[in-house]
């Protein structure tokens, strides 16, 4: 007797994880250098012939949304959200909305209203490390590495990019076409090239500029760049 | 059955309530403080309903204020180059000690009427009071230490879990409530008891010569140094040639506009005799190198003031008058408030012998 409640039990806890998998979306983040899937400790060669090692790659995003194919758009969430390659769990994100859509659209960066409102907390706590607090301002994406091209200590390289005000607002928008008659309850994997941080809109050399430290022209052209790099897995 | 059904509701009733009790334990009972607007001054910039003012609030920001545990290695504080007798500022310091014997780079700012002032740091590259702190607690030549630092050691401490439930209504320790807290302690130092307050308020009168340099004050000076506050907060280039060895642009920095270099924020003047050295960078020891410096050193450049282009004429009466006048911008009630000073120290203690004005 009791071992049949225990089977009915299982069978509607499966049921019910069942039911959730099919009223949610998820994106998986892939990360690659070009064509070969990214490893923190492998060396890669950028399209200026700098190798490069990058072994910190983080980045926000916000106002992730579908839009269907009735041009109706579907807000999946209002928070922020940080990708660290250093934490798996953060390269997944799960949205409890689903919808057939044709596009998907997201920004690249911390709404401006949350730079300019004193201190945030949770993922946007400035304890986090991608908060400027020498001028206020988050960091909306930062990659570090090591490439011999950087005349530095270390031959370190590393690139911080924020700015939330005009002219050097380093906030970007992704729009993403989806392909057609996909399995809306699959996942959305999206190929991050982080190779286009170098050439992406604007070749950037490691042995000129190998530091960004604050918002301006720099800034704005690595936003550009690395604004490029996401791409709709092929096996979607 | 009518019983079982009774004594179901009247569980169900004692669950619910006991709810509420559990969440009435997260509400601050800190009790209330009202901010007070001087008369005839205009709004604060600060958004209070954000970050109401409570004693106990008050009390865990001139705490946090005082404690060296908020530096890498325990021994600067905020008050550490922020003194009480020198309207908080770094009293005698061009430029105020960090770490190790690190230097900074800026004269650090005397501290009062915060509530007022949208931007911060010489350069505004800062928008709102809450965050300052962030800066120096991180500078490196500063007190060096990181945020999730700092968090650990006052999680870690015996009294402030207590002093945050106090002031927020939970133990939870975090940035935004320790960058809270500091405001609300900064927030009430307000200085609006001078002199020339009184004369203001028909309390007291000026003078003869506190008079004459008020006049003088009022057409040569008060276009950017503007009553009540005496600063427009504003960004000018006054014709201070660039440091060879800071390189410090200024306004520039945080702009990265070429029209904003050498611009640097208006510094108010109250309490201005007791705050030197004076400029961004603390060149000037007495407001005599000052008024030399407006009168004849000014080095015009592109981006000077429009209103300083042709320097600014001030006879050696005029100085004379004006520094009469500069005096009556002194708050000796805002300097010996015990409210605002050093727990341990008190107001008893004295600045070094002034030898600069």
């Amino acid at each position: 007797m009791q071992q049949k409640w225990k089977i009915r039990f299982l069978i509607s806890m499966l049921l019910g994880f069942n039911n959730m998998a099919t009223s949610q979306s998820t994106v998986q983040f892939k990360m690659m250098f070009n064509n070969q899937t990214f490893h923190k400790d492998s060396s890669y060669t950028n399209s200026a012939g700098d190798t490069v090692q990058i072994h910190r790659f983080m980045f926000y995003t916000n106002k992730w949304k579908l839009i269907t194919s009735n041009n109706d758009t579907i807000h999946l969430s209002k928070d922020h959200f940080l990708i660290n390659i250093e934490k798996e769990q953060s390269m997944a994100l799960t949205f409890p909305k689903l919808a057939n859509a044709t596009k998907i659209i997201f920004d690249i960066g911390v709404d401006s209203i949350l730079n300019t409102t004193g201190i945030q907390t949770g993922i946007l706590d400035p304890a986090i490390g991608m908060f400027w607090t020498w001028r206020t301002g988050y960091i909306m994406a930062k990659l570090h590495g090591v490439s011999p091209q950087a005349k530095t200590a270390g031959n370190r390289f590393s690139y911080e990019v924020g700015g939330f005000q005009s002219p050097y607002n380093s906030v970007r928008t992704i729009v993403l076409e989806l392909p057609t008659h996909r399995e809306k309850s699959k996942p959305i994997t999206i190929q991050t090239n982080m190779a286009n941080w170098f050439n992406g809109k604007h070749p950037i050399q490691i042995g000129i500029t190998p530091n960004c430290h604050n918002a301006g022209k720099l800034a704005m052209q690595l936003a550009d760049n690395y604004a490029t790099m996401f791409s709709i897995d092929p096996s979607n | 059955m009518q019983l079982k059904r009774t004594i179901f509701f009247i569980i169900l009733l004692v669950i619910i309530c006991a709810g509420f009790i559990g969440i009435n334990k997260n509400v601050s009972t800190a009790k209330r403080v009202p901010f007070t607007v001087p008369k005839g001054w205009p709004k604060p910039v600060y958004d209070f309903s954000k970050n109401p003012l409570t004693e106990e609030g008050i009390a865990l920001g001139k705490r946090l204020f005082y404690d060296g545990q908020l530096s890498k290695d325990g021994t600067i504080s905020c008050g550490s180059c922020h003194q009480q007798f020198g309207a908080f500022n770094s009293y005698d310091h061009p430029l105020s000690h960090g770490l190790e014997n690190a230097l900074t780079t800026r004269n650090a700012p005397a501290l009062f009427n915060l509530a007022w002032q949208k931007e911060f740091m010489w350069d505004g590259g800062i928008n709102h009071l809450d965050l300052q702190p962030l800066a120096p607690i991180t500078a490196h030549n500063e007190m060096g230490e990181d945020i999730d630092n700092v968090l650990t050691k006052l999680k870690k401490n015996k009294q402030y879990p207590k002093l945050f439930k106090a002031a927020f209504g939970d133990e939870t320790i975090n940035t935004q409530r320790l960058g809270k807290a500091l405001s609300q302690f900064l927030l009430t130092m307000v200085s609006s008891n001078s002199k020339y307050d009184r004369v203001m308020r028909g309390e007291d009168s000026f003078l003869l010569s506190e008079k004459l340099g008020h006049d003088i004050f009022k057409t040569k000076c008060a276009q950017c140094h503007a009553a009540p506050l005496f600063t427009d907060y504003s960004y000018r280039n006054t014709g201070m040639p660039l440091e060879p060895f800071l390189k410090d642009l200024g306004r520039m920095t945080i702009t990265n506009d070429a029209a904003d270099s050498l611009k640097f924020r208006v510094p108010s003047l109250r309490n201005v005799s007791v705050s030197f050295p004076y400029g961004h960078d603390g060149r000037f020891f007495s407001l005599i190198n000052v008024f030399e410096h407006y009168r004849n050193n000014m080095q015009i450049g592109p981006t000077t003031d429009v209103l300083l282009k042709n320097k600014l004429p001030l006879s050696n009466y005029e100085i004379g008058q004006l520094r009469a006048f500069l005096q009556t911008l002194t708050d000796s009630v805002f300097l010996k408030d015990p409210r605002f000073s050093e727990p341990g120290i008190g107001v008893n203690s004295n600045p070094p012998l002034d030898q600069h004005n």
